[in-house]
């Protein structure tokens, strides 16, 4: 997809027309909108995604408040967004037109169409190929708001993950597999029919009851994650509205931080959790078998000593002694006599290498065991004793946290009060949601259990009957096929995952002054930034926030597959253009424009929307030579300037005003930058 | 001069590219071929169905899906 137009009607602060293009050379692939607070870059970034999805960001605030609202005055009840693109969902690209109008009451429509030759003909189902374009689990990662960038979570919960596997173009294997796993049971069905054996006719009627079942808890389970993000987006929304009110600001950072440095301490927990299972599952046996095998090197040496186990002496000097006809007496021992005949007996207990070899073998496995047994305890105390630790260090912080809240629920102020207690409220509500996702997900696991079970006793009571063998090949063919599905997707999400750990690290040995690395978890797509010492570093710091926009570009190159010629034939490549509002202003200043540099390159075309706090020189260096088009987003106000400031920009050598007074209205227009 | 040897160097990272590809898919035994094969074409008919306008509907899908299996030989 590349954006070409986009045309605002009456759209939030933009009253009446206007027509903005986009630059779409790959040379010049950056666009630049220039706005102060206030002046509609975050209106700008929703009417693009508004357009495209019918929703908008997370830190959209008033989304019922859509018609602008000089326009309201003047009689004008609807606004529309009309959006430009070329797009190749198949037979070559194309050109389209989305055109989505809604109005304050939340009546929306939304039209695609196809243009060929200037001619125009509506897409049946133009929704869908706006989600073909551009799948529902990406939005979020190429129309990025930026200045939520601190928000953005890569701790690798469900829901990054399954946004992540979407990212990375495996929604159409999924699928896929789905609707193979249909026809398995359909085959399998046909097969439980033609053996007409009561036995398999149960478990196959428990396994297709199961089968009903399971859509309705996953159904469930979606829902609740929609609830989910839902009630955190709202939370995230209220506690940055404390953030921003000079009151509460600080202790709502304090109180941020300690939060970070709860969740830091309870992953850290689990880890060490984690790591004392494995040592006691790992542990276990040596401590049961360790008594036993003191037991057994007790009768290894007695049976040494008695001679019962060879080993005072060897097969090879039975045999020198033969030779030589010589004992190691000096006495000698002439062949085929009496003392010859003693001395070749010796040979029934002498030992041989390969014996002694074997022998030495068991009393090495002894050792470990031994060492292994006596090493546990010592094991298990250190992480006994550090779990400990993280829980009193969680109890503190979850006292100075507690504090914090009751800190800002007195401040006496009302907006305050009225944002604490909403807080609350939907602290409140995003619990239990979290307790009912995680008793659905139990339920759909003990659900899958007893099919994995039943599964199991179908295949082995099947074996011993009679069954249709036609339907039988048919029914080990599609088995076979998905399991093979599996074991490919599965290795190529490994793949997808190394790569994108290359090159994200790739930008951070780029950009970062430090020595630090990333790591993502193969399990649960958990991004870390590790410092020398291969310590975590916390993802609010500077270093942090490089690695959330490293992310971001890396994810819409990896999408695009720009960095995936080695990921093949099971992902879909996803081409978008990647939409920042306000980037940059989260960042250090040293990293602003290494970071600006890096999103240019990785996308395929980057719309920016940035503040003149954010246009330093150094970011200005950085893009100069990529960008294509600029426009002004001036902010008019209608009353007199009075002592009221004029913000200024400077773009290639020339300043410009970004506001004005004493204008008609109250409004946002854009002005290209020539 | 900087894009004629970006240009080149692209080519020649498509070129070892392709051969390490072909080289792999000559070491794959003939099964893994065959089921890789399938997979790709079984794949391709999957985007074809949920295609935007020809979408199918779920149970149509897994009909074609089990045709196409069964005059697969492997």
């Amino acid at each position: 997809m590349l954006l070409l137009s986009l045309e605002l009607v009456d759209f939030r602060s933009f009253y009446g027309d206007h027509l903005l293009k986009f630059s779409s050379d790959s040379d010049r692939r950056v666009t630049i909108f220039y706005g102060e607070n206030g002046a509609g870059k975050t209106n700008l970034l929703n009417a693009i995604h508004w357009c495209l999805t019918g929703k908008f960001t997370p830190r959209f605030r008033e989304p019922g408040a859509l018609v602008n609202k000089q326009a309201v005055e003047e009689g004008r009840r609807a606004c529309s967004v009309e959006l430009t693109f070329v797009d190749d969902v198949g037979g070559g690209p194309k050109e389209y037109r989305v055109r989505r109008t809604g109005s304050n009451d939340k009546q929306t429509s939304c039209e695609v169409f196809e243009i060929e030759n200037v001619n125009s003909k509506t897409v049946p189902k133009g929704e869908a190929l706006l989600r073909r374009v551009i799948p529902s689990g990406l939005v979020s990662w190429f129309f990025f708001d930026a200045e939520a960038i601190g928000a953005l979570e890569l701790s690798g919960s469900e829901s990054f993950r399954q946004d992540l596997r979407k990212t990375l173009g495996f929604e159409l294997v999924d699928t896929l597999l789905d609707d193979l796993k249909a026809v398995k049971a359909k085959r399998q069905r046909e097969v439980t029919a033609s053996a007409n054996d009561k036995e398999l006719g149960e478990i196959q009627y428990e396994i297709d009851n199961l089968d009903r079942v399971l859509p309705t808890h996953q159904q469930e389970l979606i829902k609740l994650n929609e609830q989910y993000s839902k009630a955190k987006n709202e939370y995230d929304n209220v506690r940055s509205q404390l953030e921003g009110l000079p009151q509460s600001r600080e202790l709502e950072q304090q109180r941020t931080k300690l939060e970070r440095q709860i969740s830091d301490q309870r992953n850290n927990k689990r880890v060490a959790e984690q790591r004392a299972a494995q040592t006691i599952g790992a542990s276990a046996p040596a401590m049961l078998i360790a008594d036993l095998t003191s037991n057994l090197e007790q009768v290894l040496q007695q049976q040494e000593v008695t001679g019962k186990l060879p080993s005072p002496y060897s097969d090879q000097l039975v045999k020198d002694i033969l030779d030589s006809e010589s004992c190691i007496c000096g006495r000698p021992v002439p062949p085929d006599t009496e003392y010859a005949t003693k001395i070749k007996d010796l040979m029934k207990f002498a030992s041989t290498g390969e014996l002694n070899q074997r022998i030495a073998s068991v009393r090495y496995l002894i050792r470990d065991i031994e060492r292994e047994s006596e090493n546990f305890p010592i094991s298990i105390t250190k992480l006994r004793s550090s779990i400990g630790e993280m829980d009193v260090n969680i109890g503190r912080l979850e006292d100075d946290k507690k504090s914090i809240d009751r800190q800002l629920a007195n401040i006496d102020v009302a907006a305050i009060k009225a944002l604490e207690l909403k807080r609350t409220k939907l602290e409140d509500e995003w619990e239990k949601l979290n307790r009912k996702i995680g008793a659905q997900e139990k339920q759909i696991e003990e659900c899958n259990r007893k099919k994995d079970m039943l599964q199991q006793r179908y295949d082995s009571v099947s074996k011993r009957l009679v069954v249709n063998q036609r339907f039988k090949k048919e029914l080990d063919k599609t088995t076979r096929l998905i399991t093979f599905i599996e074991a490919s997707l599965h290795a190529q999400e490994r793949q997808s995952l190394h790569i994108l750990a290359i090159e994200l690290n790739r930008v951070l040995e780029r950009y970062l002054t430090k020595h630090y690395t990333a790591k993502i978890d193969p399990q649960t797509y958990a991004v870390h930034l590790l410092d020398e010492q291969n310590r975590k570093v916390g993802h609010s710091t500077g270093e942090g926030q490089v690695l959330k926009f490293a992310f971001i570009a890396t994810i819409v190159a990896l999408a695009a597959k720009k960095t995936q010629q080695k990921v093949q034939w099971l992902a879909e490549p996803t081409i978008a253009p990647l939409v920042l509002d306000a980037p940059f202003s989260a960042l250090d200043t040293e990293y602003q424009a290494a970071v600006a540099e890096n999103l240019a390159l990785q996308a395929t075309q980057l719309v920016l929307m940035i503040s003149s706090a954010a246009w330093g020189q150094r970011v200005a260096a950085a893009l100069d030579s990529l960008v294509g088009t600029r426009y002004l987003i001036i902010s008019k106000e209608p009353g007199p300037r009075g002592l009221k400031p004029i913000k200024r920009i400077e773009i290639l050598g020339t300043e410009y005003d970004l506001n004005e007074f004493d204008t008609e209205r109250a409004e946002s227009c854009f002005v290209e930058v020539q | 001069m900087q894009d004629f040897e970006k240009d080149n160097v692209e080519d020649l990272v498509r070129q070892l590219s392709e051969e390490v590809d072909s080289e792999h898919e000559s070491s794959l035994d003939e099964d893994h071929r065959k089921l890789t094969d399938i997979a790709r074409r079984l794949l391709m008919l999957e985007r074809d169905m949920t295609l935007v306008g020809t979408q199918a509907s779920q149970s149509s899908r897994v009909d074609r899906l089990r045709d196409f299996i069964e005059k697969e030989g492997f």
